[in-house]
């Protein structure tokens, strides 16, 4: 684990070093926090995307929401919403479930733009997501697309702990137990109805803040006991 | 950036007292939420950061009062304002999440903004919290209803004598000896009229003795310059709050011209704390003059407006104004008779109508009069009780209480009588009513000794109460009396608008609603005998007798106050348009709730009315 | 305009005016008139005192009375005038010094007892059901002429309205309209008298023109000329006693004491302020009450000579002097319709035979001139003052004033009677005995259910009457005289009078007063349950049963004193309390301390 996370920080220094001016070298030059830091005082980003498909080479995405942690507290005014703009059209499976149509997904922003402001809110923060693997692979296939660098960073996945305290508190996981919304709700969490990137990023950060709670009640609780590990 | 959070802005947007925010500021309310989870067992309000507003998301948390016991619990949506009214009340015994909570939070400096934005919402706000800052004072004072949120208050209002001064050439002696000569623990300095320091007790123990300045030297050497100083429109709770903040004990008050107004010092919070209007009182029963009198007055209007922007009913503020007119009237008497010397012969000092009822507002007429000892000889004693009275009428006058126009006052040598001519006038309107006696007995039948001796008042109500319940010709023409004044409903439960073109498409709750009630307990009273003189204790008296279905008492009383509310908000809102305050309310003015409500309260009283018409026969009277 | 829509104007009008008047009184306070010191004037508060006193029974019923009863029929004006002397100078000062509103409510308090307060209420709601039949009557015979609908109709109309009435008037009773009542009421009175009086007399005032000559120019008097008419055609002279002066007094004594207990006309004297003001104002209510009473007789006397002389058109025996019934008037034709009127052809000449067929002298003679009996087979005397301008042949409009008027006393009357009984029911009974947690809605429901029965109640015995509706409300008058009245006097002026002794003599006093009228009349007024014909050799002493009332109050007198001598004396402040009120105001006041 301590071999990994030093890996992590070990590539970080090397892609700074590969990568040209931009918004991604801007993001890789600010440290995460240690992973010994009191989880208070480190700065979280809740982040949600919501894509055409699984497959970051081929699809894309449609939008993000995400809503900064801090002090273990959800910042209402941080949050933000982006839908984006792509040139194919929405996968008649994916509108279904964002309730995202090509219009809409044509009147977006250019990931061009977005991802610059997702990169410099992420900065020196850790990032948080529900299966945390899916938000890293998609930033970090539209980073080397766009900025020829590595995306990475440290990442907290509620689905992870999810399984973790629920399986301390033996229960037997069946399928879509572990869904985001499923968790809400079996953790007295309010649902939110609309499908949409920044709600499921708030409910992920709440669900971060009861996840917590139940893992360590009280500090000491370092930030590395929640980490999931560097790169998926 | 905007970003929308329909569903926060939702969950607030149902729920006094953001319901009341315009869609603007609730469209930004959730912009400045801040989430947190509690688990179960945790301390709350949690600890660290600035004053916040909690709101329940989801769990629930259990307060506790000062001595560890449950004093409330709140569940999803309810909110504590604990950080964000006061320091002092709520933190009594903390409290504890009881299950998993996830709690909203808002800074207290938002909801500041926005009460400052929006009447409605700060309204509805303090209404919120009236109810358990009664019970958190409910603990101090043992008492259910004897709290009143005077932490609204504005300073405006507290301040209780006009500032004491000294100019910035005086010697530390002088200033010493103006605060002893005053009896006050500082004083102001000023130069040209404008604050510029400040001298405490402390001050002059500290710069003063503690270094051996001499006290020939200027003020301005061991002043505090430039004090911090706060506007009187601020409530009595943000006082508190930046004087903690400031770890001070003294706020100089200023206009936001410059101009002094007094000083408010935390002496004047723990004189609040005490007992409710009590602190006017004690005011009052200390000045000096009817001119010191007629100053502490010239806040009573503005006393009253705040205490129904507060949320207070009409019956508190019937009570406190009552209770102040009382002290008022006991002062002026003392004053008098320092003048004039100890009184020839016994008296008692009698007050009738509202300020008896205990249901007083500050534009009430004066209404009182003088039962005097059987010993009292005109030609002796007449000058010495005509000054008497004189001077207390024209006290109560100068202090914003106007004569009585029907001169039902003890100035009238008709109503300054011994008590065997009291007995007489009683005997006459109860054996022969006529109309005239009627008109008067809505004073008089609600008479209550305010100072004097008691004893000479009892004799006489105990000699009413005897002969009145008997009487049933004099109570059937109380009855017609009280049956001149009907609610203004039609046939088909629509409200009767009045149509005189002075006020057109307007209800009067005063005549047509609030009077029929205070007639009604009052002929339950005469009826049956029952000593009290307030329009619900009547009411609630009559019933425990059974002479009225406690279904009905009940029903009655509800309408009163729902009237008297109304009415009460309904002059706030005029007395703060500019407008002299009337009786008259457009039923557009209110919402259908407040329509539905009052057209229930006007059917319980019409029901009453005619039962009683039935029952006295009324209609061979009129 | 026709006379029908004509009426519908006239009653309409001013029905609309009362009710215009108490629009006009409410939206003043009482405060407005008091504090710019113009109290109800003493004169004023007369004239609706009056219209207060002057039912249906006064107004419909008693020129009939007097067109066929002739000189007996003046009981009826003695004993209510004295009556209402009795009341305002006896009763009503001593009860209001006594602070009590209603008459149990002094009787329960007097005799410290719950049952004789209970008796008491009993009593006045049969009085003043009784009373209101009388009113049910009159009311009957308005809707059923002007309607033109039969009698039992006009009655079922007239309960409808005079229910809907005391719903809704109930709360509006109000001097100034009571003013205006009463003025329609005697205008519609006195018009059509004067004009009678100056067809027949030339005289303008209808009480000179009784004493005065035809103006025929043959110099008899009018009163003469009815004698000799009616005497002519069998019936006794008009001007004769007919009944036994025994029966005569007692029928007085009864109508005089019998009013002191009528609640609606007690409560009246309770409106003014002071009882020297009570005094005044009862003497101008007198006033007015004789300008329509002195009217009366000769409203009864020509009413009767018009109906002879258009009927008897020529000699008397002359085959042409009856008059033909094709050729009958308009007014008779009308009458007709309600069943009030009604002629039998029994001789088959076609002509009309209005005589006396019960006295077998004259019988004989009509049978020589081929009469077969009295073909006038029933003429309700109630209809005499409404038939009257029409037989008089006076503009419609007259006509139309006279209904208005005649329906003006009746529901004002009706109503202050119903409201009086439904407030005994809901209060006194229901929440005073029976149901005492009645809830005050439950009060108001119980007093509506209250008046809409004893409407019923008194519309079919209205229907099914015991006689003329001045005798109806005689009969009241008799239960009030036989119950009430003595336990109002002895209450003021006998201390030894206790609770036990009282309540005897009202039940038996009552008792025996009921019985007597029922044994005549029918139990409970239905025809045919009679136990002895109703007529004057059955009768005891000869008396009628509506002179039984005066009876009725001597047994009662007779029975409570002797229960009281044997049974102990009432408490001590009872007896004070009946020296007290006896005792003048200002003395009481000055001992007082």
């Amino acid at each position: 684990m301590l071999e990994r996370l030093f890996g992590l920080e070990r590539k970080r220094r090397r892609a700074l070093d590969q990568c040209p001016q931009g918004p991604l070298r801007d993001y890789l030059a600010v440290a995460p926090p240690a992973p010994a830091t009191e989880l208070e005082a480190v700065e979280i980003v809740s982040l949600d995307l919501e894509t055409t498909g699984l497959d970051p080479h081929r699809d894309h995405i449609l939008s993000m929401g995400w809503v900064v942690v801090r002090g273990l507290r959800v910042r209402l005014g941080s949050a933000e919403r982006h839908m984006l703009r792509i040139a194919d059209p929405v996968p008649a499976e994916a509108a279904a479930l964002h309730g995202i149509t090509d219009d809409r997904a044509a009147c977006g922003e250019a990931l061009e733009v977005v991802l610059p402001r997702l990169l410099q809110v992420l900065a020196g923060r850790v990032l948080l997501a529900h299966y945390a693997r899916l938000e890293l692979r998609f930033l970090d296939a539209a980073c080397r697309r766009c900025y020829g660098g590595p995306f990475l960073a440290r990442s907290i996945d509620t689905l992870i702990l999810a399984h973790r305290v629920l399986e301390r508190r033996n229960h037997t996981i069946q399928t879509g137990d572990l869904r985001l919304f499923a968790l809400s709700r079996r953790f007295g969490l309010p649902t939110y109805k609309a499908h949409d990137a920044l709600y499921d990023a708030l409910a992920t950060a709440e669900l971060f803040l009861a996840l917590a709670a139940d893992i360590a009640p009280r500090p000491p609780r370092p930030l590395k006991w929640f980490l999931a590990g560097g790169r998926a | 950036m905007e970003v929308e959070l329909e569903e926060i802005r939702d969950f607030f947007a149902r729920r006094p007292p953001f319901e009341a925010l315009p869609a603007e500021w609730l469209d930004r309310l959730p912009e400045w939420v801040e989430i947190r989870y509690l688990r179960r067992g945790s301390p709350f309000p949690p600890e660290g950061g600035e004053p916040r507003l909690f709101v329940v998301r989801t769990g629930a948390v259990a307060l506790f009062d000062r001595h560890g016991h449950l004093s409330e619990k709140l569940g999803e949506g309810d909110l504590y304002a604990g950080q964000c009214v006061d320091l002092a009340v709520e933190r009594a015994g903390g409290g504890e999440a009881i299950e998993d909570v996830l709690l909203y939070e808002i800074p207290c400096q938002r909801i500041r903004w926005l009460r400052e934005r929006s009447e409605a919402f700060g309204r509805h706000f303090t209404a919120d919290l009236r109810e358990r800052l009664k019970q958190a004072l409910g603990l101090v004072q043992g008492s259910d209803e004897g709290a009143l949120p005077y932490l609204w208050v504005a300073l405006r209002e507290v301040l209780h004598r006009p500032p004491v001064s000294v100019d910035t050439g005086a010697s530390i002696q002088e200033a010493a000896r103006r605060m002893t000569t005053e009896r006050v623990s500082s004083v102001l300095v000023v130069h040209g009229g404008r604050l510029v320091g400040l001298v405490t007790d402390s001050d002059l123990r500290r710069r003063c003795v503690a270094e051996g300045v001499p006290v020939d030297r200027p003020v301005r050497e061991i002043m505090t310059p430039e004090p911090h100083t706060i506007g009187p429109e601020a409530t009595l709770m943000e006082a508190l709050a930046l004087m903690t903040r400031l770890r001070v004990h003294h706020l100089p008050v200023v206009e936001e011209d410059g101009r002094l107004l007094g000083m408010f010092s935390t002496s004047d919070v723990a004189r609040m704390q005490s007992a409710h209007p009590a602190y006017l009182v004690s005011d009052i029963a200390k000045a000096r003059d009817v001119a010191e009198l007629a100053w502490i007055c010239e806040r009573l209007p503005r006393l009253q407006a705040q205490l129904v922007a507060a949320s207070a009913s009409a019956r508190q503020v019937g009570e406190v104004i009552s209770c102040i007119t009382d002290a008022l009237t006991v002062r002026l008497l003392a004053l008098a008779e320092q003048a004039l010397g100890p009184a020839p012969v016994e008296y008692v000092w009698v007050v009738g109508g509202s300020q008896s009822r205990r249901e007083q507002s500050v534009h009430s007429d004066q209404d009182n009069a003088l039962i005097l000892a059987d010993a009292y000889e005109a030609s002796a004693h007449g000058a010495y009780f005509e000054a008497l009275a004189r001077r207390v009428s024209d006290g109560l006058q100068a202090c914003g209480f106007p004569y009585c126009p029907g001169d039902a006052m003890a100035t009238n040598p008709q109503w300054r009588q011994p008590l065997s001519v009291w007995r007489d006038y009683f005997r006459r309107w109860i054996e022969t009513p006529e109309p005239k006696a009627l008109m008067l007995s809505c004073i008089f039948f609600d008479l209550r000794p305010v100072h004097g001796t008691t004893a000479l008042f009892e004799a006489l109500q105990q000699d009413v109460l005897a002969r009145s319940p008997g009487n049933s010709i004099f109570l059937a023409h109380m009855v017609a009396n009280a049956l001149t004044h009907r609610p203004p409903l039609g046939f088909f439960r629509h409200f009767v608008l009045i149509h005189d073109g002075e006020h057109d498409d307007t209800l009067d709750l005063k005549h047509r609603g609030t009077v029929p009630v205070v007639d009604m307990a009052r002929i339950y009273a005469l009826a049956h005998g029952l000593p009290v003189v307030g329009t619900v204790e009547r009411l609630r008296a009559a019933a425990e007798r059974g002479a009225l279905s406690r279904e009905m008492a009940e029903n009655l009383e509800d309408a009163f106050e729902f009237i008297a509310n109304l009415r009460l908000r309904h002059q706030a809102a005029q007395i703060r348009r500019g407008v002299p305050p009337d009786n008259y309310v457009r039923p557009a003015e209110l919402s259908e709730l407040e329509r539905r409500h009052l057209k229930d309260a006007f059917a319980v009283i019409q029901t009453l009315q005619e039962t009683l018409a039935r029952r006295y026969q009324v209609h061979a009277l009129t | 305009m026709d006379l029908q829509t004509l009426t519908y104007l006239v009653v309409g009008a001013t029905f609309a005016l009362y009710i215009g008047i108490a629009f006009w009184a409410r939206a003043r306070t009482t405060g407005d008139f008091y504090v710019a010191g113009k109290g109800v004037n003493p004169v004023a508060n007369g004239m609706a005192t009056a219209a207060d006193w002057m039912s249906a029974a006064s107004f419909i019923s008693m020129a009939g009375l007097i067109a066929f009863k002739g000189y007996d029929a003046s009981v009826y004006l003695m004993g209510w005038t004295g009556g209402y002397v009795l009341l305002a100078m006896l009763l009503a000062p001593y009860l209001r010094k006594f602070g009590k509103f209603t008459v149990p409510e002094f009787i329960g308090e007097r005799y410290y007892s719950r049952t004789a307060r209970i008796v008491a209420v009993l009593c006045l709601i049969v009085a003043s059901i009784t009373y209101v039949i009388g009113q049910m009557k009159g009311v009957g015979v308005a809707f059923g002429r002007f309607l033109e609908v039969p009698f039992e109709v006009g009655v079922m109309i007239g309960m409808a309205i005079v229910f809907i009435y005391a719903v809704l008037g109930g709360m509006k009773g109000i001097t100034y309209t009571q003013i205006a009542q009463y003025i329609v009421l005697i205008f519609a009175y006195t018009v059509p008298a004067i004009f009678i009086s100056l067809q027949i007399t030339g005289q303008a005032l209808p009480q000179v023109g009784l004493i005065s000559t035809v103006a025929d120019g043959s110099g008899t008097f009018m009163l003469d000329k009815l004698d000799q008419v009616v005497t002519d055609l069998g019936f006794g002279a008009y001007t004769e006693q007919k009944g036994s002066t025994l029966n005569l007094f007692m029928l007085t004594l009864s109508l005089m004491i019998g009013t002191a207990g009528l609640p609606h006309v007690i409560i009246r004297f309770f409106t003014v302020p002071s009882v020297r003001a009570a005094r005044f104002s009862a003497g101008w209510a007198l006033v007015f009450i004789a300008i329509l009473y002195t009217t009366a007789p000769a409203v009864g006397s020509m009413a009767r000579l018009n109906l002879m002389n258009t009927i008897q058109i020529g000699p008397v025996g002359d085959p042409q002097g009856n008059l033909l019934y094709d050729e009958r008037p308009q007014w008779f034709r009308n009458w007709e319709v309600t069943g009030l009127l009604k002629y039998e052809e029994k001789n088959g000449d076609g002509r009309i035979q209005y005589y006396n067929d019960k006295n077998p002298e004259f019988a004989a003679k009509a049978e020589a001139w081929g009469w077969k009996g009295n073909e006038m087979v029933k003429v309700d005397r109630d209809i005499m003052v409404l038939a009257n301008p029409e037989i008089a042949d006076l503009p419609n409009w007259v006509i139309a004033l006279v209904v208005a008027g005649g329906l003006a006393a009746a529901l004002s009357t009706a109503a202050g009677l119903l409201l009086a009984i439904s407030s005994s029911i809901s209060h006194d009974l229901m929440k005073g005995v029976f149901t005492p947690n009645i809830s005050e809605k439950g009060e108001l429901l119980a007093g509506r259910i209250a008046m809409a029965g004893a409407i019923g109640v008194a519309g079919y015995l209205g229907m099914n009457p015991p006689g003329f509706a001045a005798q109806v409300v005689a009969l009241a008058f008799g239960l009030a005289a036989s119950s009430i009245f003595p336990a109002l006097m002895m209450g003021i002026f006998n201390k030894r009078m206790n609770r036990t002794g009282a309540v005897a003599g009202m039940l038996v006093g009552l008792l025996s007063t009921l019985i007597y009228i029922f044994w005549f009349k029918g139990w409970f007024f239905l025809p045919g349950t009679n136990m002895a014909p109703n007529d004057a050799e059955h009768w005891f002493l000869g008396i009628q049963p509506e002179s039984f009332g005066a009876i009725g109050a001597i047994i009662n007198f007779a029975v409570a004193w002797l229960v009281s001598r044997v049974t102990a004396a009432p408490p001590e402040h009872i007896q004070h309390l009946v020296e007290d009120i006896r005792v003048p105001k200002g003395a009481g006041a000055a001992t007082a301390h």
